[in-house]
């Protein structure tokens, strides 16, 4: 019984280190996203524009190392992330999305793990908010 | 008898191993939430007051996730000149108290985090 025990705590630690490594890599993807988005987008027009585009795209491939097993779902710009009951089990979705001269960069979902039970899958809901910079013409 | 020994204490390295976890993830948040807070500032009008609202703005808005990470204080997130930096300060309380690791770090902790964030030379409002 405490060798059954043992490799149980065993699998709970191994499965929450991964999660903290997947978490940490979420916290710096919206973080780095969000001010990718609040640097402004490309073009004539887009200096005074919230880059959603590159930001989402920014996220995924911060995250993309460490999600292995995981599908990242990246959003359309200025759509918001979906509520965590209704993201399948293994799916993360990546969200950004403008609130006046706010940016806000969203990541929601469960990642696959070593111990992803149903009913005992760590779930991911990290943001990062911004405000855009503005320039003058 | 020793696996009355032995139970407790696996439970109990377990609970102190996610307790280390959680103290590193605690501070990724606020690294990164501190560091979001003064790139929000130099991203203010030069010599405005908003950099500090901006900045509380941007690190209430990315720290609010968990109920043991408490925000603190968030200091040094000013105004500015152009081509100088802001420093800012953020605190926050990490309560093990209300995560089932508080049987092994029954007092809250305390968290520091520094960031610097350089304005634009060129950026007048």
């Amino acid at each position: 019984m405490v060798v059954g025990v043992f490799l149980l705590l065993l699998l709970t630690a191994v499965s929450a280190s991964v999660y903290t490594v997947q978490r940490s890599a979420a916290v710096t993807a919206v973080a780095a996203a969000a001010r990718v988005a609040a640097g402004g987008g490309r073009g004539a027009t887009g200096a005074n524009t919230p880059d959603l585009v590159d930001a989402l795209a920014t996220a995924v491939r911060v995250m993309s190392r460490v999600m292995v097993g995981t599908r990242l779902r990246q959003l359309p710009p200025s759509s918001p992330c979906p509520p965590l009951s209704s993201i399948p089990s293994r799916e993360v979705d990546v969200c950004a999305t403008t609130a006046g001269d706010m940016v806000t960069v969203r990541v929601r979902g469960r990642p696959a793990g070593p111990l992803s039970l149903a009913g005992l899958d760590w779930s991911l809901d990290v943001v990062a908010r911004a405000h855009a910079v503005t320039f003058a013409p | 008898m020793e696996t009355a020994i032995t139970l407790p204490l696996m439970v109990l390295l377990l609970l102190g191993f996610l307790a280390v976890l959680i103290r590193i993830e605690a501070q990724v948040e606020l690294d990164a939430a501190t560091g979001l807070a003064a790139a929000a500032a130099v991203s203010a009008p030069a010599g405005s007051p908003l950099s500090s609202v901006y900045a509380e703005e941007s690190w209430h808005g990315t720290l609010h996730q968990y109920p043991y990470l408490e925000p603190g204080r968030l200091q040094g997130c000013g105004a500015y000149q152009p081509d100088q930096s802001v420093t800012c300060e953020g605190t926050a309380i990490l309560d093990y108290g209300k995560t089932p690791m508080g049987m092994v770090v029954p007092i809250p902790i305390e968290l520091r985090s520094t960031a610097t964030a350089w304005s634009s030379p060129y950026r007048s409002r």
